[in-house]
């Protein structure tokens, strides 16, 4: 049972009170949150989880503000980004362990396509000043155009990669037709209708993005094998980057979080890479399923395209990715669709499109600034 | 759009930098602890958490880190570039501005050279335009 002696409040502090502060609220914070550090007699440094409230302050305001380690950081409650699919995982996780409750529903719904789109949902977004000052005047406002820049300073690096951003396009696609829950089923994607597309942010074009969807999708947790069924949680983890709530100056452009939380997953749950028979990479774009291919550790970095080009990440290749055609051609729902589909994998119950004999899944999330998680999945059937 | 008040309201550690643009100036903050450059501005050092950052002026010459074309219609020209250059005299600040260039130009690579300078837009502040140098 839990146990109330485990829960002592060990400091407070608060900033200046006033009518107009000529502060931000991230530097508010940081005033009291080391008033209450200095409280307790703890180092700032050293504080691991983070609970912003009231709405105008993100986790990355503390992180920035106390030179907490992004790496570090545990989500008390997931991100509104993209990387929160996964991190929901690790949050139930801890309401299991804790005992706190028996069963733990996440879910994920949002008309994404005619209601509030993406455009509207990253308005909310940590370092929002930098995008209203800085970026957004120039017209550098939307997903596709940041990440498209770290895209083509890839291709400066690694060379053109712009046939297997195609191929990604294509294999997603083409599972999609085996699965008739996805929102591109029944419409086969070409090559040439690939190239003929028009331009999203070059090197981005229509099937390099991701689809906006209206839906939902629930996973529900327990903390017993109910049914002999279960999928096991083998191992999870997520990760900021450096400069977690600015991407344009952060030292490393390939290093994420999924960089620095890939290796703690695989090491909790005593499995590598090579591993695993199925992945669910956050397929945002397709770009991004050749840089998390590389820094989940599936492929050394630069070497990802060809990996993909070889047919690698096609159903019967080494390493199948999205079978149920991910973000691009299922749909959007925040990456909880992988999660379904890992357990749906798991159980061998995804029909046309099954894995043969997949016994462990991998789960990749990534929003916002280049938050990144990995969760490994075990078929655990009774 | 967003005046100086609104700067000073929304964002009170930009002001040293907006300021300095309406003289065509790049300044950036410095931390007087431990000499690093910081960008974009935050109330604390991103190296040593020092709240101690002050704008200095530096040269607005620099080298395309990377490139992106937005094709969406916006108060700014069709089809235009937006560039993220690191700065000459800031070792690990990169900034983003426009860069006068097509898509298509051959100039438009990672790793060309480039002069900003501010012009009058859209908002009420100025913004960087990038050009080759």
């Amino acid at each position: 049972m839990p146990n109330d002696d485990c829960s002592w409040i060990v400091g407070v502090g608060q900033s200046g009170f006033s009518r107009l502060s000529g502060r931000s609220p991230a530097d508010l914070a940081a005033e009291a949150a080391l008033a209450a550090a200095q409280d307790a007699g703890v180092d700032p440094k050293t504080i691991r989880a983070v609970i912003p409230l009231g709405g105008s302050l993100f986790t990355e305001d503390l992180i920035c503000g106390l030179g907490l380690d992004p790496g570090a950081v545990t989500d008390a409650t997931p991100p509104p980004g993209g990387n929160a699919a996964v991190t929901s995982l690790i949050t139930a996780r801890t309401v299991l362990r804790a005992g706190a409750a028996d069963l733990v529903l996440i879910v994920l719904a949002r008309n994404g396509a005619s209601g509030a789109r993406i455009q509207d949902r990253i308005r909310s977004l940590p370092g929002r000043p930098f995008r209203e000052f800085l970026e957004q005047p120039y017209g550098w406002s939307r997903p596709a155009e940041w990440y498209s820049m770290l895209c083509r300073r890839y291709m400066h690096d690694h060379g053109d990669c712009k046939r297997a951003m195609a191929e990604v396009a294509l294999v997603t696609r083409s599972n999609a037709q085996l699965n008739p829950a996805a929102m591109m089923y029944g419409r086969p994607l070409t090559l040439a209708d690939y190239n003929a597309a028009r331009w999203i942010a070059d090197p981005y074009q229509l099937y390099d993005c991701c689809l906006e969807t209206d839906g939902a999708v629930a996973v529900l947790l327990s903390s017993q094998n109910r049914y002999g069924r279960g999928v096991r949680i083998r191992g999870v983890a997520s990760a900021r980057p450096q400069s977690p709530d600015d991407l344009t100056n952060r030292a490393n452009w390939y290093d994420i979080g999924l960089t620095a939380s890939a290796p703690r997953a695989y090491e909790a749950a005593a499995v590598g890479p090579a591993d695993i028979n199925v992945a669910l990479i956050y397929d945002c774009f397709t770009f991004e399923v050749i840089h998390q291919l590389e820094e989940a550790g599936f492929c050394p970095r630069g070497q990802a395209p060809q990996f993909i080009l070889s047919g690698g990440t096609a159903l019967g290749g080494r390493l199948p990715v999205n079978p149920h055609g991910g973000l691009l051609s299922e749909g959007h729902l925040g990456g909880l669709n992988h999660v379904a589909e890992a357990v749906r994998q798991l159980r061998h119950e995804a029909g046309a499109r099954q894995v043969a004999g997949a016994r462990l899944a991998a789960v990749t999330g990534w929003g916002d600034w280049g938050d990144g998680s990995l969760a490994v999945l075990e078929r655990k059937a009774a | 759009m967003s005046g100086p008040d609104a700067v000073q309201l929304a964002y009170p550690e930009l002001t040293g930098y907006i300021s300095a643009a309406r003289e065509n100036i790049l300044a950036l903050p410095a931390c007087a602890a431990c000499g690093q450059w910081n960008w974009p501005p935050r109330a604390h050092c991103r190296t040593c958490g020092s709240a101690r950052l002050h704008y200095r002026p530096v040269r607005s010459a620099g080298t395309v880190y990377s490139w992106a074309v937005s094709r969406r219609q916006g108060p700014w020209a069709p089809d235009s570039v937006t560039a993220l250059v690191s700065v000459d005299d800031a070792p690990g600040v990169r900034v983003l501005g426009w860069l006068r260039a097509r898509p298509g130009d051959t100039r438009l690579a990672v790793g060309a050279r480039v002069r900003g300078q501010f012009v009058e837009a859209h908002v009420d502040f100025p913004l960087i335009q990038w050009s080759f140098a």
